[in-house]
């Protein structure tokens, strides 16, 4: 009975995991974009991309 | 009767659903491999190849349906490879030809399949619907043999799992090291799953059924779980924000074994000081000394269960005479991977294990400036915790090419790939090797714009569409 409470209990469980996963697959883009800070640019670089083309 | 139509349901669950998702038939692999339905069901799925009917389905899945944004080629993505290669290699000088084939035919798919997973486990959702799976499918034999050990008490050699003999998870130095290694992922799913609804007492769930794993690794009675227990917790600890914290719990739960357990369980343990008098125990370092002159004479190993031509002579003592044994087992994934696969093999298994930990170092580093990837940091740090568990607790079990380990890996690839899709998120580049080798002047969308494999933005092509 006991085997049969665990067997029953992980895959009830794991179902509802990917029902759940299969639902948000559809409607989550699949990768988020981060907030990204500008890297830090030296004062002669900066003067470079101001002048250069 | 009940308990095989369930499982059956459950398996044509993941059959249907994968038609619906390709990467549920992958997951579904994940549960047959781990779990082995055919093992503890009396009808239909013991007689079917249900591996090889999944496999299909979810590589025919991939090809058919949703090949699309393939991951980086990874130094551990060609090791792998490299390795399902090289285990196929030493088939031709295998030293129990026999036995090889049997051996390989279930290692050869693990690692192969292990390689393709990445292909498929790429969005958050089905990182973690793989971590999920991985979890659930060993708590079936875990939450039952967990209640049995808090019951009874457990003991060594007591079967008190799912499936019958002494094979596959009914063998407590793999079950006890495989509910180690699910501890950091199930803890981690405590604080970071999307996909079970948000309850206040879910996190406790768990973190219970990180308990029962470990009452089942203790319950084992496996030396080679008290080694992967201390590691773990000193892993976790080195790894955790929450130093005092998470201190006190180990303290309190050692305390609680040290308690609880029975003088069977401390003579069991104690075993490990005086091996010599421990028969198991010496027997095991004398098969790694005929290991190490084996590969002295075949540095390229002697092919899968190549122990079975070993003849161990064990010296007479006080208390016992001498002995000769044959067959002995290589108790060790070092030995087993070094007497099987050779010094090729081992170098790659090693390169492979620590080229992964590197990678989810440097991973969690990556991502730390980043509230939206704390969850990496999380899974890089339990997925660093599994492995440290399986390379210390597996030194005395041979259990080199079980799915764990490997699954490990292709997790660690697949969020590896997923870090290096959102740093090219809202730049205009070219995905994955595969579309640079045969289209190099072909432009995708962004991936962080990419939706769900079923949503196609406007004017997007068909994941299938020729390259080039």
């Amino acid at each position: 009975m006991l085997d049969l409470f665990g067997i029953m209990f992980s895959s009830v469980i794991m179902l509802m995991v990917i029902i759940r996963a299969v639902q948000l697959d559809r409607v989550q883009p699949w990768f988020q974009k981060v907030k990204r800070e500008d890297a830090p640019v030296s004062v002669e670089k900066q003067v470079w991309r101001r002048t250069s083309l | 009767m009940l308990r095989s139509l369930w499982l059956l349901f459950v398996y044509m669950a993941f059959l249907g659903l994968g038609v619906s998702a390709p990467f549920v038939a992958t997951l579904g692999y994940v549960w047959v491999d781990t779990f082995q339905p055919q093992a503890v069901s009396y009808i239909l799925l013991s007689q079917l190849p249900v591996a090889m009917i999944m496999g299909i389905a979810a590589v025919g899945g991939y090809i058919l349906v949703d090949r699309r944004s393939p991951p980086p080629l990874t130094l551990q993505s060609v090791l792998q490879v490299m390795m399902a290669i090289w285990v196929t290699a030493t088939l031709v000088w295998a030293q129990a030809p026999d036995a090889a084939w049997e051996k390989w035919d279930w290692a050869f798919k693990t690692i192969a399949f292990a390689a393709f997973m990445p292909l498929v486990i790429r969005s958050r959702v089905q990182i973690e619907a793989f971590a999920q799976t991985y979890v659930f499918s060993l708590a079936a034999n875990f939450v039952t043999f967990g209640v049995k050990v808090l019951i009874s008490g457990g003991g060594y050699g007591r079967n008190l799992g799912l499936e019958a003999g002494n094979s596959g998870l009914s063998e407590g130095g793999l079950l006890s090291t495989s509910c180690l290694m699910a501890i950091p992922l199930a803890i981690f799913l405590a604080s970071h799953s999307q996909l079970l609804p948000k309850f206040k007492l879910m996190p406790l769930a768990y973190w219970g059924i990180a308990g029962l794993a470990l009452a089942t690794a203790i319950g084992t009675y496996e030396r080679s779980a008290l080694v992967g227990l201390i590691v773990l917790a000193l892993y976790m600890w080195t790894r955790t924000k929450h130093k005092i914290g998470f201190g006190i719990v180990v303290v309190i739960t050692a305390c609680l074994v040290i308690f609880s357990t029975s003088h069977a369980w401390n003579a069991r343990v104690d075993s490990i000081t005086n091996f010599e008098q421990e028969n198991s125990a010496y027997v095991r370092i004398l098969v790694w000394k005929w290991t190490l002159g084996f590969v002295a004479s075949h540095p390229l190993g002697g092919g899968f269960a190549s122990y079975l031509v070993n003849h161990i002579e064990i010296p007479a003592t006080s208390t016992s005479a001498g002995a000769v044994e044959f067959g002995r087992a290589f108790h060790s994934i070092y030995f087993e991977v070094l007497g099987e696969q050779g010094y090729p093999g081992l170098f790659m298994f090693l390169l492979l294990a620590g080229s992964t930990f590197l990678m989810l170092r440097r991973l969690a580093k990556k991502a730390r400036p980043y509230p939206e990837l704390k969850w990496v940091i999380g899974l890089s740090d339990a997925l660093q915790s599994g492995l440290a568990v399986f390379l210390t607790s597996g030194a005395f079990v041979g259990i080199a090419f079980q799915p764990m380990f490997w699954y490990f890996i292709s997790m660690s690839i697949c969020l590896n790939a997923y870090v290096w899709r959102v740093e090219r998120a809202g730049a205009q580049v070219v995905t994955g090797w595969r579309a640079m080798a045969l289209a190099p002047a072909r432009h995708y969308p962004p991936v962080a714009e990419v939706p769900g494999w079923r949503q196609r933005g406007p004017g997007t092509q068909s994941p299938n569409a020729p390259l080039g």
